[in-house]
C-alpha cells in the first residue's frame, strides 16, 4: 500500500522510551545494594523483540584516600520492585568510582547493557540499586548524579 | 493538514519516524585547558562539535557523548565535556536545556602528578521536544579550576544523536 508523501504513520512498536533521573546525593555505607532515597527506576513495555536497551550514568567518588569504590548498577523485576527478578544486580552492567590512594573528585560517565528474552508487551520494572566495595562510613563514598532509561530495539 | 490513513492488516510499510541519526565528532586534543565557563571550541585547533536532529514523533531524542579528559598535574583539576540543547540554528535558537556534567562525562581528579586519560561516554534522554522540529545538539566543555594551566585535556569528543520511540 502506498503512503502519500507528507502522511505520518506511528507503528504500535515500539513501547515509549522511558527515562528518570535523580542528583540527590547518595552515600553508600555498606556492600549490600540498595535502591537509595529517592529511588530512580522506570517501568517499560518490552516491544515484539523482547530486546531493550538500559542506560546509566553516574558521578562517583571517594573522599578520603581508601581505593572503596561506589558501584552503580540496576536490576530488572517483571511488573515491580516487588515482582520475580529478570535481570540481577551485576557490578559488570554498571558504573564504579575509580579506587586510588589519594582523594577523587566525582567523575561522570555512563554506561549501557542490551537485555534480551523478554516477553512482548509484558510490564517491567527497571530499578538503579547502588553499593559500595566495602563497608566504609558515611560520606566516604559518594554518588553526585543518578540517570537511567530504558528504549526499546527491534 | 496532516491526513491520517487506515491501513488494513498484514499491510507493510516504512513509517516516517524514525528521523536520521546524527553523529559528530573531533580527535585532536584539547590540552592544557583553563577556562571554567563553558566553551564550544578553540580557534583554529579544536572545532565544535555538534549536530541537527529532526525531533520524532515521541518527542525524545538520545544523546550519547564521550570524550577522553584527564588532569596532568597535582592540582585537583576536572574536565567537564556536556551538551547543551538549542531550538533551530544556534545563532538564535531557544536554550532547552542548558550544559551540566551530570548529564555528560569527566575525569576524577586526585593530586597525583599525573592521572592518564580516562575515556568514556553517556548516554541520557532529551524528552518533551516538538516531533517535526530541528533541534541542535552542542557539546561545550569547560574545567573546573581557573585559572591554572597545564591540567585538564581531552583526547577526543564525539557526540550523538538517536531519535527514539
Amino acid at each position: 500500500m502506498a503512503i502519500n508523501a507528507g502522511s505520518q504513520a506511528y507503528g504500535v512498536d515500539l513501547p515509549p522510551t522511558q527515562y528518570d533521573q535523580d542528583w540527590t546525593t547518595q552515600s553508600p555505607t555498606t556492600t549490600t545494594y540498595t535502591a537509595g532515597q529517592p529511588e530512580v527506576g522506570v517501568n517499560f513495555v518490552a516491544p515484539s523483540s523482547g530486546r531493550v536497551l538500559v542506560t546509566l550514568g553516574a558521578g562517583t567518588r571517594t573522599t578520603t584516600a581508601v581505593t572503596t569504590r561506589a558501584v552503580v548498577t540496576f536490576i530488572v523485576y517483571n511488573d515491580n520492585s516487588d515482582g520475580p527478578v529478570v535481570q540481577a544486580a551485576d557490578f559488570n552492567n554498571g558504573i564504579t568510582g575509580i579506587g586510588t590512594a589519594s582523594v577523587s573528585q566525582y567523575r561522570y560517565v555512563g554506561t549501557f547493557k542490551m537485555i534480551s528474552g523478554l516477553t512482548p508487551g509484558r510490564n517491567y520494572y527497571a530499578q538503579m540499586v547502588h553499593r559500595s566495595t566495602a563497608a566504609v562510613a558515611a560520606g566516604v563514598v559518594s554518588i553526585a548524579a543518578r540517570d537511567i532509561s530504558v528504549i526499546p530495539l527491534t | 493538514m496532516t491526513s491520517i490513513k487506515p491501513l488494513s492488516a498484514g499491510t507493510n510499510f516504512r513509517a516516517v519516524d524514525f528521523p536520521r541519526a546524527q553523529f559528530a565528532y573531533d580527535q585532536s586534543t584539547i590540552a592544557n585547558w583553563n577556562t571554567a565557563t563553558y566553551t564550544v571550541n578553540v580557534a583554529a585547533t579544536n572545532p565544535e562539535v555538534a549536530v541537527r536532529c529532526l525531533a520524532p514523533t515521541s518527542g525524545k531524542i538520545g544523546v550519547c557523548i564521550s570524550g577522553g579528559p584527564r588532569n596532568n598535574s597535582t592540582v585537583v583539576d576536572r574536565f567537564f565535556l556536556a551538551f547543551r540543547v538549542l531550538e533551530g540554528d544556534p545563532a538564535d535558537g531557544t536554550l532547552i536545556q542548558t550544559d551540566d556534567a551530570k548529564w555528560g562525562i569527566s575525569n576524577t581528579a586526585t593530586s597525583d602528578a599525573s592521572d592518564d586519560y580516562s575515556y568514556g561516554g553517556h548516554f541520557t534522554v532529551v524528552g518533551g521536544l516538538t516531533p517535526g522540529v530541528y533541534y541542535y545538539f552542542q557539546s561545550r566543555f569547560r574545567d573546573t579550576v581557573a585559572p591554572v594551566t597545564g591540567t585538564a585535556d581531552c583526547a577526543f569528543r564525539t557526540l550523538m544523536a538517536i531519535p527514539l520511540p
